[in-house]
């Protein structure tokens, strides 16, 4: 495991933020933190960062308790709310960061990768959102990480730039590399994670893949049309709806099955909660 | 990275920062050099009164950068996610601060040479009415309690107000120690709280230089002591700081 938080405890005057809360990252996967906002998943990351103190329990990055520069060069991250110096350029900022790392990779190659060069001389304080959040996983990677932990690195942005960040992720995980990454995007989660991690009001409400936990839902969803009208049915045995729709000589048409959605089996485990 | 490389581009990087915002380089660098040029040299008669406000002045350019950069700098920087993403990065304890005092030096030392040129400029004073070794020591050392109050006050002022508060203690200080007229030409009230501020101590420091008489015990002391209430202060603040946004 690159990653293991075991019985994480925080709380901020009365409020609980994190209750008890144990999880893994294994070597070379994606993992989806997923959660409602105010779930606890930004304190989490900034607890693995070094960034807060856990009243309660332990995180070890790489089996280190301690958040030594050695661990500090292996992992990339970028927070919630990116702000780089309003002044600074781009090339100039991922310069910058590229001196706090013994072997960091060429800035050119970044600003290749993450079709920054045509905006390199920009100043930060002019930047998109895109750009904004495109420059912060660049900076991220410049130190060649072994982990990436991202706090929500897609939030706000146009499919085309989540499309080069998903990419990237990809990628990433393909040379060896592990991600976690805070989302409460559940599509973003099914589409690039390979695990997921589901918390709510600082509890863990589930750790598996994602076939795991859409398999909380037992049903499928049928949709079909009777005499122009769109019908939409639940049931457990998709087969069997459809054979007593024939059965009993129902005139149905555009029949399609889903299976569950791991919105349906996140909203599922929070009413059981 | 060893720590003087790593010290070395935070403050290039800092002070390309600073030097883009025109409205930091115009306050802090600019304007003592025009306020001197306005309102101190057409009061300079004697050659004596010349090289006494040159040195006044260059306090005041000093204080202008060291208060403002320490205390709107580090008031301002503590609540951006940029300063949050530099401690996630593998780097040195102290770092951050020593970059700030290093380019604090930096453009103290263009205030003071704008000063400089201005009085070149603009009066008789020659290079070699400076007695320069003392001048550039004291300058800088007498700087050390001012920068230790902006930490003080960047530490414990939120960003929202602390450019009034800074103004508000540069202006009073500058104006109470005499740094803008002779201490013998400010008001009688003020007159009496004078000699007990450490811009006046910082001043004497200079003025002792240019007047070329050995420099009164009790401002040295004072503003050691100064510099020693500052630093306990800041290095409190510092802690209470790292309490409040590290746990």
């Amino acid at each position: 495991m690159v990653i293991e938080v075991k019985n994480l405890k925080k709380n901020y005057a009365a409020k609980v933020i994190l209750n008890d809360l144990s999880f893994s990252v294994a070597a070379g996967s994606i993992v989806a933190f997923l959660g409602p906002n105010g779930a606890g998943k930004s304190t989490t990351l900034k607890i693995l960062m070094g960034l807060k103190k856990a009243d309660q329990g332990h995180c070890k990055i790489l089996g280190e308790l301690n958040h030594n520069n050695f661990v500090k060069s292996q992992i990339g991250y970028t927070s919630q709310e990116l702000s780089f110096p309003p002044h600074l350029k781009i090339f100039e900022i991922l310069n910058f960061v590229s001196t706090h790392f013994l072997q960091p990779l060429p800035v050119d190659q970044l600003l290749n990768r993450f079709d920054l060069v045509k905006i390199k001389n920009n100043k930060a304080g002019d930047l998109s959102g895109g750009e904004q959040r495109r420059l912060g996983l660049a900076s991220a990677l410049i130190g060649r990480p072994k982990i990436l932990i991202l706090d929500e690195p897609t939030t706000g942005l146009d499919v085309e730039s989540r499309q080069i960040l998903w990419d990237e992720f990809r990628s990433f995980k393909k040379s060896g590399g592990s991600i976690l990454l805070s989302t409460h995007d559940l599509n973003e989660a099914s589409l690039v994670a390979d695990q997921v991690v589901v918390l709510d009001e600082g509890q863990l409400l589930a750790q598996g893949s994602i076939a795991e936990i859409k398999s909380c839902v037992d049903y499928k969803k049928v949709c079909f049309e009777v005499q122009n009208e769109l019908k939409t049915e639940h049931t457990q045995d998709a087969d069997l709806f459809v054979k007593n729709l024939v059965l009993n000589k129902i005139e149905f048409k555009n029949i399609h099955i889903f299976d569950s959605t791991l919105e349906e089996a996140f909203l599922k485990m929070r009413k059981k909660k | 990275m060893n720590y003087l490389k790593q010290l070395y581009y935070h403050s290039y990087f800092l002070a390309i920062e600073l030097c883009r915002q025109p409205m930091y380089v115009v306050s802090s660098i600019l304007f003592p050099s025009m306020f001197f040029w306005f309102f101190g040299i057409p009061n300079a008669k004697t050659p004596d009164a010349i090289i006494f406000l040159t040195y006044s002045f260059s306090c005041f350019s000093v204080l202008s950068v060291v208060l403002f950069q320490f205390s709107v700098g580090i008031s301002q920087e503590k609540e951006t996610s940029w300063y949050f993403y530099l401690r996630s990065l593998p780097s040195y304890r102290g770092i951050i601060l020593g970059s700030r005092i290093i380019s604090g030096f930096i453009f103290s030392s263009f205030a003071v040479a704008g000063v400089l040129c201005t009085a070149f400029i603009f009066s008789d004073l020659k290079l070699a009415d400076i007695d320069w070794v003392l001048f550039l020591i004291r300058i800088f050392a007498g700087a050390i309690p001012f920068a230790l109050l902006g930490i003080c006050l960047g530490q414990w002022v939120g960003s929202k107000t602390i450019l009034p508060v800074a103004n508000l203690v540069y202006l009073v200080l500058s104006f109470a120690g005499g740094l803008w007229m002779p201490p013998s030409a400010l008001p009688t009230a003020v007159q009496k709280i004078s000699p007990y501020l450490p811009t006046r101590m910082y001043g004497e420091l200079m003025w002792s230089v240019a007047s070329k008489i050995p420099t009164e015990s009790r401002y040295v002391y004072g503003l050691g002591i100064y510099a020693a209430i500052f630093l306990f202060l800041s290095i409190w603040l510092i802690k209470r700081e790292e309490q409040i946004s590290f746990s």
